[in-house]
């Protein structure tokens, strides 16, 4: 197929990926009450890092980001030439698969009509947290181990 | 002679006459909801006379569920900003809402339509239809269960105080030196547990009524299922010609008092008499975003396709060319 010779995603796309990245990271953690006790809200521009209800909005936003660029990767990998994931690949998209799948219920739960069961809440909540944390770990090694997410490169060639 | 004030002198008497009342009588049951449908309850303002029973059975049914906190407090980083809430030495304050104090009365005197009016407001949680504490709880603390009662569950809240913070009415509150994060980090991380009306939901799962419902001489309270609740609070305020608060506000609640005078008047009142607590204003729904959100959310996989659509096609395109 002429598109296995293409670039499959350009560099404007690794830009909106890890704006994403970075803006799902901070605004997540913004969810926890940690900004206002350390100071981070009193910084210049800063001020709005405080507002629950801000951040949350703004996490959604990313989220809304994140779904899409998820499912345009999806797409065009089940059009093109498929290449396979590596290991550190299949942590990642893993450990993305368990953040998407509790993020989703914790969106879904704040529809007024949907309800969950409180422990249902819990895992989800923490799993949510947790996930995140293990992704800001996994990233971090892996940038440092110079390891691709792909067995073969890909990105932007 | 002795000073007793007009409170006490009607503490005193009410909780006689509901002790012997419910002495003497089965206890009555919190009618039956079906399944799923969540419980309302109705407060008649316009006949509560400020006993301060239902506060007193509050106080002393809950008492088990109160803070018993460890000191001395650990200390936290950064002092400056992290500030230690005790209320244990301050366990008799009934005049407002403390992690020992969970329901307590304000009163305004108003004049409307010609008329005076002495109201007391039995203030305590809302139990709101879309909690933004238990939806923004990042630790699944706070939580709604199905029967639609809110409450702080103290073995996991870690006393970020998050969901005072999003509350419009600012209901939970903090006591420090209890919970979760004394085994964690506590100069770090966590500041206590938030406290707050859970509704007596244990009461209520044994087919109990809540203790201030069931203790209140004037009968003002009412609990059941909530179209039930809302049609009763219609009645009422259909009776004297009344208003109902909570009904819509933040988005619908699970409590609706009714009064003979606007909440506008009361809300000023109370400001203008410096009550403390929360306010009696109109509230927006503050789930409303976050609900918005969600529902574009449900369109971020057709845009991310369309997309790729549109890069295929492009690519493709230009591979013939």
């Amino acid at each position: 197929m002429q598109l296995q010779n293409q670039p499959a995603f350009g560099r404007l796309y690794k830009w909106l990926w890890g704006l994403c990245i970075l803006g799902l990271v901070f605004t997540g953690f913004g969810q926890l009450p940690i900004y206002a006790r350390y100071g981070l809200s009193t910084l210049p521009g800063l001020k709005w890092s405080a507002d629950f209800y801000f951040t949350h909005a703004l996490h959604e936003a990313f989220a809304f980001l994140f779904i899409a660029l998820a499912v345009y990767a999806i797409v065009i990998w089940l059009f093109g030439r498929r290449p396979a994931l590596s290991m550190s690949g299949l942590l990642r998209l893993a450990i993305l698969a368990g953040i998407f799948a509790t993020g989703i219920v914790r969106v879904l739960k704040n529809f007024h009509n949907i309800h969950f069961s409180p422990d249902t809440l819990l895992v989800a909540d923490l799993g949510h947290l947790a996930l995140a944390v293990v992704f800001l770990v996994t990233i971090a090694i892996t940038a440092a181990l110079s390891r691709p997410w792909l067995k073969t490169g890909y990105y932007g060639q | 002679m002795s000073n007793i004030s007009r409170r006490s002198f009607l503490k005193k008497a009410a909780a006689s006459a509901g002790g012997l009342a419910l002495a003497a009588s089965a206890p009555r049951a919190v009618a039956a909801s079906p399944k799923g449908a969540e419980l309302a309850t109705v407060l008649d303002i316009g006949r509560c006379i400020g006993c301060g029973a239902c506060v007193d059975a509050c106080r002393t049914i809950n008492n088990f569920k109160f803070p018993r906190p460890e000191k001395p407090f650990p200390a936290m980083s950064p002092q400056d900003r992290v500030k230690v809430e005790d209320w244990s030495e301050k366990q008799n304050v009934d005049s407002r809402l403390t992690p020992y104090n969970w329901l307590f009365l304000q009163t305004v005197d108003v004049s409307y339509k010609g008329k005076d009016y002495l109201i007391h407001i039995p203030r305590r949680c809302m139990h709101c239809q879309n909690p933004p504490c238990a939806n923004l709880c990042p630790f699944g603390a706070a939580r709604k269960l199905e029967n639609g009662i809110t409450v702080i569950h103290p073995d996991i809240c870690f006393g970020g105080a998050k969901c005072k913070a999003v509350c419009p009415w600012k209901i939970p509150q903090r006591q420090t030196g209890v919970g979760l994060y004394l085994k964690m980090m506590p100069r770090f991380a966590g500041n206590g547990v938030l406290f707050k009306c859970d509704r007596c939901f244990d009461r209520i799962d044994k087919g109990k009524l809540p203790a201030c419902i069931e203790i209140c001489p004037e009968q003002i309270q009412h609990i059941g299922p909530r179209e039930a609740m809302l049609e009763k609070a219609r009645a009422i305020a259909k009776d004297y010609d009344g208003f109902i608060y909570g009904d819509t506000e933040n988005g619908g609640t699970n409590t609706f008092y009714v009064s003979p005078v606007p909440f506008e008047v009361l809300d000023r009142a109370l400001k203008e008499q410096a009550q403390p607590g929360p306010h009696l204003a109109s509230v927006k729904n503050s789930m409303a975003i976050s609900e918005n959100l969600g529902k574009a959310l449900l369109l971020a996989p057709l845009a991310g396709a369309l997309a790729a659509g549109a890069s295929i096609a492009g690519k493709l395109k230009n591979s013939r060319d």
